[in-house]
């Protein structure tokens, strides 16, 4: 159920957050891994935000339609060229865009699984980290002293 | 108005790092102390290291700047006009809560800057008196560590042993190894092993959201506990506006306003300041009367000035290996102090040293870190990202910048709190010797990445992300025209008002403070109870 985004606004985000992380080998790309779901969160969690996703999916809508049909129609190069502009154009909204992406994408449990990781939080289990080897420190010990009496 | 309670004896404002040192101290004297804090107590089993969304706090609620945290019990702080932006947290424990626990001290050239290099002057405190201090905050505290450091005279036993060097601290260590440099596992406030009823770290990675374990000692799990059991009161969610002052020109209280926002008063027989290098200058500077139409206790004029952050420069080595540096505490693994000490044939005076910090989980590694240089979006993106996560090291320099009068905090004209007091703005440049400085710590930096095997090196010259050290305010010093609270911490114009945290540090030292803002405040605390005991408390 979404709280924020209209369907053909979830498809046309999708399509975007594709070209933002696109899919390669074993990953996904952002909109692929439902990465919209995530955005649609937050957008509804903050009227601010709202206000600027609303604005910068017309501002990308706007700047599709001046090369071609809809964003969708458009080959990945002419849709990564509409991203860039929209960039520069308006880079509020592309920073969050962006943060935002990246926020949902990698911390979507099953894209954190396929990078290698544990997908789960630092606590309770924490990590088993080497001690290490400290026997070189003779040498540094060997040096002498390395502060100043004062 | 309402007075919530009677004249107390010792009022302390802040709970963090040295409020809680010098609370601590006092009621273990038996002192009536009362201990003020605009934050309430932090909850560690909600911190975000529990949460499967934990990354994303550190850009949010847990965001070490509260200009974008903005919690309630936040001030904000206008930083247009400085490279670097200060950070704090506001909660019993203060900065505590957030900090990574770096905790190395300061040495014992770092106090005798004029006799030893001719600059900035030497504090009237020395290593060797604050030593005992250092030792027994160390013990309260609880720190992991290794004696038989070269680069610091030789210290008592740590409580346990040092925090694990991983796959990021080996590299790096036979990094400096090959070019002959200082390195040592640092001393961290943070327990390996249990100690005093506390558990061991687990090496989860991110420290500075937060220790669910209470591994890290932070003061709301170290010093309050034990200072509230010795019948310390503690009052939360209790934001100063000002002190108040008597018409023999004595500190006679406080006006704060409590959780709801109402205003209320609180007597007392001496106040101490412990808000840190930022908020301790903004409360003196808002506490203006006839008597002190400047600030309080600022006859000297150097109330806010003399500002102090340790510049960092940030030199990040990517390596074919993976190092895993998302596991462990990300603070530093280890340190080197090879170019810590004065050598002028490198073009500067003073030093600084390296911090070789972990790495980042998922989503922080793709934000780039507190350096915040994103991981490209597009065709490009999987293998940048690929190439970073887990492969970096991080060398974190850290440089004394020397104090300097038009380095300050002022009250900002407009910009307030939600209770509508006065907010604190920072005006900082960095000195022409720091620049050199960071230049030097940048190029050799570079060089042991290279050494330790790194096939790309990149450079954070000054990172912005990086205020978390507040000094200098409101020094310390012997003569009331250039100082502004003696060797005790008393405020040379007003008797019963006292300041205990890094505002009183002469200069910065090229390490992190706050294990040598604690024996500072441990130390205050001793002297205070003399001279109460001389007066007949």
């Amino acid at each position: 159920m979404l709280r924020f985004l209209g369907e053909s606004q979830y498809e046309l985000i999708s399509a975007v957050l594709d070209r933002l992380i696109p899919s390669q080998g074993d990953m996904p790309g952002a909109g692929e891994a439902g990465t919209a779901d995530y955005l649609d969160g937050i957008a509804a969690g903050s009227a601010q935000l709202a206000r600027l996703f609303a604005r910068g999916l017309q501002d990308i809508e706007i700047a599709a339609a001046r090369i071609g049909d809809g964003f969708d129609d458009l080959s990945g190069d002419q849709q990564d060229e509409v991203l860039r502009g929209v960039e520069s154009d308006n880079p509020d909204f592309f920073d969050l865009l962006v943060r935002h992406t990246y926020n949902g994408y990698y911390s979507n449990p099953e894209i954190i699984e396929l990078l290698g990781l544990d997908p789960r939080p630092p606590q309770p289990r924490g990590n088993s980290v080497e001690r290490g080897d400290l026997s070189s420190l003779e040498l540094v010990v060997e040096r002498g002293q390395a502060y100043r009496d004062a | 108005m309402s007075k919530s309670h009677e004249r107390v004896d010792v009022l302390v404002i802040g709970a963090g790092a040295s409020g809680a040192a010098f609370t601590w101290s006092l009621a273990r004297d038996g002192f009536d102390v009362l201990c003020l804090e605009q934050g309430g107590w932090a909850n560690p089993s909600q911190y975000p290291p529990t949460q499967q969304d934990w990354e994303i706090h550190r850009q949010t609620d847990f965001n070490a700047n509260p200009n974008f945290r903005r919690l309630p019990e936040d001030y904000p702080v206008n930083d247009d006009d400085s490279p670097i932006a200060p950070l704090m947290y506001n909660a019993v424990g203060g900065s505590t809560i957030h900090w990574s626990a770096h905790f190395p001290r300061f040495h014992p050239s770092d106090f005798r800057t004029k006799s030893l290099d001719g600059v900035a002057e030497d504090w009237p405190l020395s290593y060797e008196e604050l030593e005992p201090y250092f030792d027994l905050n160390d013990r309260i505290m609880g720190v992991a560590g290794m004696t038989g450091d070269t680069a610091y005279p030789p210290k008592s036993a740590r409580q346990t042993p040092p925090i694990p060097l991983g796959a990021v601290g080996q590299t790096m260590a036979r990094g400096f190894d090959k070019l002959g440099w200082h390195w040592w596992p640092s001393d961290s406030a943070i327990l390996t092993a249990p100690y005093d009823g506390r558990a061991a770290c687990n090496n989860c990675g991110p420290c500075d959201i937060g220790c669910a374990r209470g591994a890290k000692s932070s003061t709301d799990i170290t010093y309050w506990p034990k200072a509230l059991a010795l019948g310390a009161q503690l009052k939360t969610h209790c934001r100063v506006r000002e002190i108040t002052v008597g018409r023999d020109g004595l500190a006679d209280g406080v006006l704060y306003y409590d959780a709801d926002g109402n205003i209320r008063e609180q007597k007392a027989r001496a106040v101490v300041l412990a808000c840190n290098g930022v908020g301790t200058a903004r409360l003196m500077l808002n506490s203006r009367s006839a008597l002190f139409p400047d600030g309080l206790a600022n006859t000297s004029g150097l109330v806010g000035k003399n500002l102090m952050f340790h510049p960092y420069s940030m030199v990040t080595g990517v390596f074919e290996e993976l190092l895993e540096g998302y596991k462990g505490p990300n603070g530093a693994a280890i340190v080197s102090q090879e170019f810590y000490e004065t050598d002028l044939s490198r073009g500067f005076v003073r030093g600084y040293a390296f911090q070789v910090a972990r790495s980042n989980g998922p989503v922080t590694t793709a934000q780039g870190g507190i350096m915040g240089r994103r991981i490209p979006w597009g065709q490009e993106h999987h293998d940048s990202f690929r190439k970073a996560l887990g492969h970096t090291i991080t060398i974190a320099v850290i440089g004394e910048d020397l104090p300097e009068l038009h380095n300050e905090v002022t009250l900002d004209p407009e910009l307030t709190d939600s209770d509508g007091i006065p907010a604190p703005k920072v005006s900082y440049t960095l000195s022409e010797n720091s620049s050199k400085m960071m230049d030097h710590g940048i190029a050799r930096a570079s060089e042991a990445m290279e050494a330790a095997g790194a096939y790309d090196v990149s450079v954070i010259p000054l990172l912005r992300a990086g205020g978390w050290h507040l000094m200098g305010t409101a020094k310390m010093g012997a003569d009331p025209d250039s100082s502004v609270v003696n060797r005790g911490g008393r405020a040379h114009d007003v008797k019963n008002l006292y300041i205990v945290d890094g505002s009183v540090f002469v200069t910065a030292g090229g390490v992190n403070p706050t294990s040598t803002i604690q024996a500072v405040a441990l130390h205050m605390a001793e002297e205070f109870k003399q001279n109460a005991r001389h007066v007949g408390k």
